[in-house]
């Protein structure tokens, strides 16, 4: 035993040093993902349209004087060359672009400042806890939801309870997500009251405001998910093992729960955490039509108001969010499958 | 000539792709083993019966594509043709006054009053608050307070009347046209129809096709005579708004499609087959794209694409070419952020296939690598591609009305059941509601992306033994 | 006798969900003693598994049984609340598969999926449990069982896994163990080590065993009773001596005939022709009549009587009816008209040109990657340096466990993998230095048959195209020309010509066998490399293949390299033979010598671990500790030494060199030097 258990904590530390190597690589491979990242949106934002264009259309159609356009220009930045600065000197020749004060900063998650004169980091530290709020509720609640109705499903398969559920499911995810917001608010808030119809509160107020977009977003993307997670059930119940897992006379509930669910979590998992780093984002419809100030509000009316800086701010951090979410879902996977490990 | 023909980029694209569709089954009629998933799928109520409902949808959007310009009336035919600035299609010739039979504004369904009270300038003199009546819908009703009813019955009897009558005409023409193809007596075959022992679910489609009729000829009847769906804000008919909606939401879903599958195929058959620092550029284009909030960057770049256009008013003749190209441009942008999927799963297959013996013996052969791919991993690989095809349809439709609320959906003038979404919910807090044209838009995109749905899913069965084997337990 | 066991009556049980249901048993009648083992056998798709699951009433959700009766000890199994079967399930019947690898949980440890049994079925709880499990992995042989216990399947080997699953299946002491084919998947010193466990471990717990299993070899070490299956009936069921020493229906004499073990020579296999039939049919006479040389006008008229030859052996055939018939019925079926179509005599002879094939130092080492940089740390040495010879017209088996590396040296000879070093010739021709299109040029001269006819053709492709593509793709011919040779091809290897616009799934696994067969003559190569073109094949189709690439090498005077793990195979066809493991041919020479008097501890373990239905030769079994290393890490020394029953202090320092033993007999080992 004593042999077994020094080969164990060996094991151990070696998996310690997988995971440092690997997060290292995983970091490394971050890097030129967000290099591309900020060259698309670079490429968008700069090549599509000169900053005189975008000068023109801020200060308001075609008669715009050249001074106007060139103060706009200024003001906001826009005035330097792309990439190569050739009226500086040293490393001021690089520093000194659209580029680099632009795009390049963000990598040390310097957002500069929106059209409105605020500061994007800021705005984003204090807006990301209501959309926290929102999404992280919607997340938990909804993906338990889904999976006891998949496993419902699952457990009464080929028969009228599984059929007529997916039938459900097919009629709720042809439902568009509008409708399941707007007859929400006009059934739940406008006609009986219950709660109101928008807005938000911090503290303890805050509850009244976030059960229905909470309880909404669960219901709209109900048919979909439920769906999806049945397949993945009724893929594992047709392997061989389950049919082992019978031959020891297990019952068909302890088979569910004990074999066929551990292993489903393995695919269910490849699309469920790489999201959870995005539940900062928030929810651009969900938020917009509760008015919550969360950062998906904030990202609409940057759209709206055609506010660049905060676009991009939110374009880079949520692929900042994503490969974060890439890391744990491989993470997520060692966990559940002893056969994966970090390297 | 009496008209000019217009082709706007999206009606070229469409009827390219309507095209190849038929180029591809007459490629597939020669090949019996690839038409035996389309068979099965033949054999498939369920896909027979939503595939008549998409049909409906498909005609409705075809017709809505066939663009021109009406000549202007002349007094003097030696001057040079002109053409009205306004491009029209096929479908508005064909609901006639519907499109130009605009109210002041708001009316419900087959109202005969407009919905908002306004003041009115007495013959006498004076002036009365009230809701004034409406300029067509129930125009010829002398007093519509008695009359309202009987004639909206009269004119849905008739409509239905009409859609039996139609659908009667229908049935005996598939009962007599497989009568004669499989040499039976007439009765006999409308029976084996009836108890459903044809390979083809004919009661199926038959009994679809009846509750499109059913539905609609009351609709076109009414519509003679009234805003059978009610008029929205600036008075237009909701029910014409909805049909040409129809094309909007078809041209996404297709076009975004077109885009994505070349990109998707050819990207992830060569991630997969070749490997080594192909698949390593690959992996890299797509997780960079994917990493970026798929909103956020169709955001960005129709953003980039309004400045564009805002600044170089004139590159466009006509409203509508505006609003076709912002269209066009819209597809190219989902098409480009959904096709990551599509390949990730192509490369697995591929990676999966070049391991195969088949691929290993054409390589024994010393076949070309374009001659494998084309011959042996295409091939392979068509029924995940028609099954993400069909599968994106109904998530494309629906990703349309979201992206128009956010605001970066289709032009804003144009007509979609996104901006007829947007346009009304602003008016939810109107009491009574003006629910209308939020539920005709609601009504259709449900009827259109559902029978899309149950279409693809009908398709996976037939396509993909693995989860078919699954699905066909007993029950 | 006692009360038997297991007695099933008139069972059928049908898969529903096609055009047709499948009949796929269709009135099995069996029965088991206690302490008995009955082997059903028969050819994939005879029913013989579904029998099992119905037994067990495991069968998947599209099928149902829709007679009979089950009768385990008195209780009635078909008529029991299924809320009952679960407490037979497991305790009084245990049930291992085919699988080990996908019969186990992935992400459950081998402890938790044996306590699950004890603590469904019994009262043992807590510390108690674990022992009992250790206990149970030690009387299957698992070594290091407590430690064992923690780990999770992917950490065991095919073999053991296969233990693990017999663990589980026995934990609560079941009357009847159900094993449905359960070696096939492993390799045959592996296959010799479990049928070795299953026949202590039934003599200890006085369990009877129904194994299925398709395999006459393991059915002559294991069996006592014996039923034939064959298209949903058992056509003959007798004692083992009884049915290996006078097999009474004609099926199973021609199943005997059909094995290639003891055929050399110039002599083909008997071959039954044709295939099983579908089991949708409904069929009105004898179900093997017509593949069935000794046809009758009743056998087709009415279904073929059960006949009761003596209280132990009964046939369902028609030749065996009426009391005056028996004489002439064993008169008939003692001159077979099997074995007739003897090949044509040109010798295949080595001939005393430069040889084809000439394979120098062969290694194909695939790289391990690891840490920060993926820097290689090491390599899978899948080939390690292996030479081969082989003439023109000759045929070279290349013999070895899976795993061992002998496909790989056949793909990496044909430059499907590229070689890490080495030299490849053939005529002379140095393979190495060509480049792509003068490579592309030589690929006329070899060509490969695979192992699996339903992965090696394209689904989407007719046959003809299957068979022109290659000779397109070398440029040979015109088109007319190439759709004229693929008819050729197909006469052949003995299809009509008509059958060129059909697709492969149209076709049984034979027939696509000899289309891969004629798609890779369709180039005229000199050199064919056949990668187990038999070893996915059923006994009687694996015969007519076997005699098509014997006749063929005749005819075309082709050079095989026989890729095979199966020695009888190597008896019928080669005239020389290698040995492999972990990557390096151990022993090589003619193939008598090999066969006849095999040097290398190795070659002597395998040969030995073959199961042989002839009671009378049956050689004392030389079990292997262990299974096959990996070749990333192999052993220091010799590979084989911690393996080797003789293996001394030098074998673990060194690894040997070639020895000429006799002739050209080669072999490896420190016992020769």
């Amino acid at each position: 035993m004593a042999a077994a258990r020094t080969e164990q904590s060996e094991r151990d530390v070696r998996q310690g040093f997988n995971v440092t190597t690997y997060l290292i690589r995983r970091i490394l491979y971050a890097i030129p993902i967000l290099i591309g990242v900020n060259l698309i949106t670079f490429a968008l934002f700069f090549f599509v349209n000169s900053p005189d264009d975008m000068a023109r259309l801020a200060l308001g159609g075609k008669r715009v004087t050249e001074e106007a356009v060139e103060r706009w220009k200024r003001d906001k930045g826009y005035d330097k060359p792309h990439f190569f600065n050739a009226q500086e000197q040293g490393h001021a020749r690089f520093t000194n672009t659209i580029f680099f004060s632009k795009s390049a900063s963000m990598f040390v998650f310097d957002f500069g400042v929106s059209d409105d004169g605020r500061d994007i980091g800021t705005e984003i530290r204090t807006r990301m806890w209501p959309s926290l709020a929102i999404a992280v509720p919607t997340f938990l609640v909804g993906l338990a939801f889904y999976i006891t109705f998949a496993l419902i499903l699952a457990f009464f398969r080929a028969t009228y309870v599984d059929v007529s559920g997916v039938v459900a499911c097919v009629v709720a995810m042809s439902i568009s997500s509008l409708f399941y917001i707007i007859g929400g608010q006009y059934l739940i808030s406008k006609l009986w009251h219950l709660v109101p119809i928008s807005g938000f509160d911090y503290g303890v107020d805050a509850l009244k405001f976030l059960v229905l977009p909470v309880a909404i977003g669960i219901v709209s993307s109900i048919g979909a998910n439920t769906r999806w997670y049945r397949t993945i059930f009724i893929e594992e119940i047709n392997k061989d093992y389950v049919r082992t897992a019978r031959a020891k006379g297990l019952s068909e509930a302890r088979i569910l729960f004990r074999h066929v669910l551990h292993n489903a979590m393995i695919p269910i998992l490849t699309g469920v955490v790489v999201i959870i780093p995005s539940l900062f984002l928030g929810s651009l419809i969900m938020e917009s039509f509760f008015s919550i100030p969360g950062l998906g509000s904030y990202t609409i009316e940057a759209i709206n108001n055609q506010d660049y800086s905060v676009v991009r701010a939110m374009v880079f951090l949520g692929s900042v969010l994503y490969i974060i979410g890439l890391i744990l879902t491989d993470i997520a996977y060692t966990l559940v499958d002893p056969r994966v490990r970090l390297d | 000539m009496p008209f000019k023909p217009v082709i706007l980029w999206t009606d070229a694209l469409l009827f390219l792709l309507l095209s190849a569709a038929i180029g591809f089954w007459l490629h597939m009629r020669s090949r019996p083993h690839l038409l035996q998933p389309w068979r099965n799928l033949l054999q498939s109520r369920q896909a027979m019966g939503s595939l008549v409902f998409l049909a409906f949808f498909i005609a409705v959007g075809l017709v809505d594509s066939l663009h021109f310009r009406p000549r202007l009336s002349q007094p003097d035919a030696t001057q040079e043709s002109r053409y009205a600035v306004q491009t029209l299609s096929l479908l508005d010739v064909l609901v006639g006054p519907l499109r130009t039979q605009t109210e002041k504004t708001y009316s419900a369904p087959l109202a005969t009053h407009l919905f908002a009270k306004e003041t009115v300038e007495l013959p006498g003199g004076g002036r009365l608050r009230t809701y004034p009546r409406l300029t067509y819908g129930g125009a010829h009703l002398a007093n519509p307070r008695t009359d309202w009813l009987p004639d909206v019955l009269r004119l849905t009897a008739a409509g239905l009347g009409f859609g039996v009558i139609l659908w009667n005409a229908l049935a005996l023409l598939v009962t007599g046209v497989l009568a004669r193809r499989t040499g039976r007596e007439f009765g006999q075959t409308w029976r084996a129809i009836l108890h459903q022992r044809e390979p083809v679910p004919w009661r199926t489609i038959l009994i679809s096709t009846a509750v499109i009729m059913l539905l609609l000829a009351p609709l076109a009847v009414l519509a003679t005579r009234y805003h059978v769906l009610g008029t929205d804000k600036v008075g237009q008919d909701v029910f014409y708004l909805t049909l040409k909606s129809i094309r909007t939401g078809l041209l996404i879903a297709t076009l975004a499609t077109l885009v994505m599958l070349p990109l998707a195929t050819a990207l992830g058959i060569m991630a997969g087959y070749f490997g080594g620092w192909v698949d390593d550029a690959i992996q890299y284009i797509y997780t960079t794209l994917n990493s970026i909030p798929g909103v956020l960057l169709i955001a960005a770049s129709v953003l980039m694409i309004q400045v564009y256009m805002a600044t170089h008013p004139e590159l466009f003749d006509t409203i509508e070419q505006r609003q076709d190209l912002r269209l066009l441009f819209l597809c190219l942008i989902l098409g480009v952020t959904s096709w990551t999927g599509l390949c990730r799963l192509l490369r697995g297959e591929a990676l999966k296939l070049r391991e195969q013996e088949y691929v290993q013996a054409a390589h024994a052969f010393g076949v070309s690598h374009l001659r494998v791919i084309s011959r042996h991993i295409l091939p392979n690989v068509m029924h995940i591609i028609v099954i993400a095809v069909a599968l994106d349809f109904s998530v494309l439709v629906l990703a349309e009305a979201v992206l128009s609320y956010v605001g970066v959906g289709v032009d804003p003038t144009m007509t979609s059941f996104g901006n007829m979404i947007n346009a009304a919910r602003l008016e939810m807090a109107r009491d009574p509601m003006v629910w209308w044209s939020l539920a005709s838009a609601f009504a259709f995109m449900l009827v259109m992306v559902l029978s899309a749905n149950l279409f693809a899913d009908a398709l996976r069965d037939a396509f993909d033994p693995r989860i078919t084997v699954a699905s066909r337990a007993k029950a | 006798m006692a009360t038997p066991l297991l007695e099933v009556r008139d069972l059928k049980t049908w898969l529903m969900g096609g055009d047709a249901p499948v009949r796929a048993v269709d009135g099995v009648d069996m029965t088991i003693g206690r302490g008995e083992t009955y082997a059903l056998v028969g050819e994939s798709g005879c029913g013989k598994s579904m029998t099992a699951l119905s037994v067990a009433r495991l069968l998947p959700e599209n099928a149902q049984v829709r007679s009979g009766t089950v009768n385990l000890g008195g209780t009635e199994l078909l008529g029991l609340a299924e809320a009952s079967m679960r407490e037979v399930r497991g305790k009084r019947i245990g049930m291992i598969f085919q699988e080990p690898g996908t019969s186990l949980n992935p992400v459950l440890t081998v402890g938790t999926q044996i306590s699950e049994v004890i603590l469904r079925h019994t009262a043992l709880r807590g510390a108690r449990v674990r022992d009992r499990c250790v206990e149970l992995l030690d009387s299957v042989g698992i070594p290091d069982a407590a430690r064992r216990l923690d780990e999770f399947p992917f950490q065991l080997s095919g073999g053991m896994k296969q233990r693990v699953m017999i663990a589980a299946a026995l934990a609560c002491d079941p009357q009847l163990l159900i094993a449905d084919e359960p070696t096939t998947a492993l390799d045959v010193t592996i296959q010799a080590q479990v049928i070795a466990l299953l026949k202590k471990l039934q003599s200890e717990r006085n369990m009877s065993i129904l194994l299925i299993t398709h395999d006459l070899a393991v059915v002559a070490q294991i069996a006592n009773k014996v039923g034939i299956m064959y298209a949903g009936q058992i056509v003959e069921q007798a004692s083992r001596k009884q049915f290996f020493e006078h097999p009474a229906h004609p099926y199973s004499r021609k199943l005997f005939q059909s094995l290639p073990g003891g055929v050399a020579g110039e002599a083909s296999l008997a071959v039954i022709p044709g295939s099983v039939p579908s089991m949708t049919r409904v069929f009105a006479g004898c179900r093997f009549a017509e593949r069935c040389d000794l046809r009758k006008p009743e056998c087709d008229a009415r279904p073929a009587p059960w006949v009761e030859l003596d209280y132990q052996h009964q046939v369902r055939c028609v030749l065996h009816a009426g009391a005056g018939q028996v004489a002439d019925a064993n008169q008939a079926l003692r001159e077979p008209k099997s074995g007739s179509a003897a090949s044509a005599a040109v010798q295949p002879g080595v001939s005393d040109d430069a040889p084809l094939l000439q394979v120098e130092g062969l290694e194909v080492h695939f790289p391990i990657r690891r840490g920060l940089f993926k820097r290689t740390v090491g390599a899978v040495r899948a080939v390690d340096g292996v030479s081969l010879q082989l003439g023109a017209g000759e045929c070279l088996a290349l013999v070895g466990e899976s795993g061992c590396g002998k496909t790989t040296v056949g793909k990496s000879i044909l430059r499907l993998v590229p070689p890490t070093a080495g030299r490849v010739l053939l005529d002379n021709v140095e393979l190495g230095d060509l480049k792509r299109s003068q490579l592309r040029a030589r690929r006329k001269d070899m060509q490969i048959v695979f192992q699996d006819p339903y992965a090696s053709l394209n689904p989407r492709m007719r046959v003809a195209e299957l068979l022109q593509e290659g000779m397109a793709a070398l440029g040979v011919g015109d088109a007319e020309w190439r759709a004229q040779r693929a008819h050729e091809l197909l006469s052949q290897v003995g299809m009509s010509a008509d059958m060129s616009s059909r697709y492969p799934h149209e076709f049984s696994g034979g027939q696509r066998q000899r289309i891969a067969i004629a798609r890779a003559l369709a180039v005229d190569p000199k050199l064919l490399i056949c990668d187990e073109p038999t070893s996915a094949l059923d006994v009687s189709v694996q015969a007519q293949i076997l005699n098509l690439l014997k006749a063929l090498q005749h005819r075309l005077r082709l050079s095989y390299l026989f890729i095979t793990h199966d020695f009888s195979v190597v008896e019928f066809l080669a005239q020389r033979v290698a040995v492999m493991y972990l990557g390096r041919i151990v022993e090589s020479g003619a193939r008598d010598a090999v066969l006849k008097n095999p040097r290398h501890p190795y070659t002597r373990a395998l040969l030995s671990a073959v199961p042989t239905i002839d009671e009378k030769t049956q050689r004392k079994t030389v079990q292997l500790k262990g299974e096959l290393p990996s070749p990333a890490n192999p052993p220091s020394g010799c590979h084989f030494h911690p393996r080797c029953p003789e293996a001394s202090d030098e074998c673990r320092r060194e690894y040997p060199g070639q020895t000429h033993v006799a002739g050209e007999h080669l072999v490896a080992c420190h016992l020769y030097r």
